[in-house]
């Protein structure tokens, strides 16, 4: 960070704004149009998704490039730590609805739909032979299937992550007191972990949709499955996609122990990731 | 799953989150000295307290404390 810059740096007019708005569009409407089973959705998805990586790389590039010669101050320092802020707010509310919703359909809709409760009616007029019990087939879902056991993958999955966490503390310790070879190593192991954590998931929802005929259709049960434990998933996916562009950056050599904002924000977003992790391992996969 | 395994489970998972609130306020806060710590501290007590309420869900499961969905 220089000490001469005074002033709060606007940079020159760039196109990055117009061309991600682009990106996004294309990704909103290519992913309308898949969903609908028309053709050039698909088109529009990867047109969007590589405009997007290009961006990733070029606008967070100018702002990598802008800090290293000096133009950035306190109040722009402040203002990304702001900004990481507000976003972490917008992930805690995303994660915290789908647990909300399957508290509400455990705890809450099931008690009424038995015949208990101020809406306990909705038992004699909707399905007077429900009864609660989790996880459940829904009424009139055909195949049955066998609910994820917490005790195979998912509990390795969790020492993994687990040992994730430890692997970026390591780093965060060797950038704090100058030990670039922990930082290198410590962010390193825990890319690897993370890769190998969404392999292994990715291995265990073949397992749920061949072998236990667990599917995103499978009740109430399967769609929370799949929406928590996938969205945590697509979580794990960014952080590591983050935290190699971060070990990129380490190897160039980019962070000093006065100047690694980018560093913690990616570090905090994977302990995240983790505690996630953790609320799903017991609240999905034991409860 | 008794209380007595239920509430320690949610206190540990509780102060997991709270710390790694904290942890995120340091952030806010720090502007990457060199001799704050902080936030690299807070992480590494949110680390430790995950471990302990994973071996304590572990431990749990071999004692025969949590019957599978059984809430």
């Amino acid at each position: 960070m220089s000490e001469h810059a005074t002033k709060y740096y606007l940079p020159d007019p760039s196109p990055w704004p117009i061309l991600m708005t682009l990106s996004l569009f294309s990704l909103l409407l290519g992913t309308a149009l898949t969903i609908n089973s028309l053709w050039p959705g698909m088109v529009f998805v990867m047109l969007g998704l590589a405009l997007f990586a290009y961006l990733m790389f070029a606008w967070f590039g100018d702002i990598v490039r802008e800090n290293s010669e000096g133009l950035y101050n306190e109040a722009v320092d402040s203002s990304f730590r702001q900004g990481m802020v507000w976003f972490i707010a917008s992930e805690v509310f995303f994660f915290l609805a789908f647990f909300a919703s399957l508290y509400y359909l455990r705890n809450v809709a099931a008690d009424w739909l038995t015949g208990n409760g101020y809406l306990a009616g909705t038992n004699e007029l909707l399905y007077n032979q429900f009864f609660a019990e989790w996880p459940r087939t829904a009424p009139g879902l055909k195949d049955e299937f066998t609910p994820m056991s917490a005790w195979g993958v998912p509990a390795i999955n969790t020492v993994i992550l687990l040992t994730s966490g430890a692997t970026i503390t390591w780093a965060h310790w060797g950038l704090k007191t100058e030990n670039r070879a922990l930082l290198i190593r410590g962010l390193a192991l825990t890319i690897a972990l993370g890769l190998i954590f969404v392999v292994m998931q990715a291995m265990e929802y073949q397992e749920a949709y061949t072998h236990l005929h667990l599917t995103l259709k499978s009740g109430v049960y399967g769609s929370t499955f799949f929406m928590l434990t996938g969205f945590h998933g697509l979580h794990v996916t960014v952080g590591s996609i983050m935290l190699a562009a971060v070990l990129g950056r380490s190897l160039k050599g980019h962070f000093t122990p006065q100047n690694h904002f980018a560093f913690e924000a990616v570090a905090w977003y994977w302990h995240f990731v983790d505690v996630v992790w953790l609320g799903l391992f017991i609240f999905v996969y034991i409860m | 799953m008794g209380i007595v395994f239920k509430l320690p489970a949610i206190v540990l998972m509780l102060l997991t989150a709270g710390v790694l609130l904290e942890a995120l306020y340091f952030l806010s806060r720090d502007h990457g000295d060199k001799d704050k710590t902080r936030v690299a501290r807070a992480l590494s007590i949110r680390v430790s307290l995950a471990l302990v309420l994973f071996v304590m869900l572990i431990a749990g499961a071999f004692l025969g404390l949590i019957q599978p969905h059984g809430l």
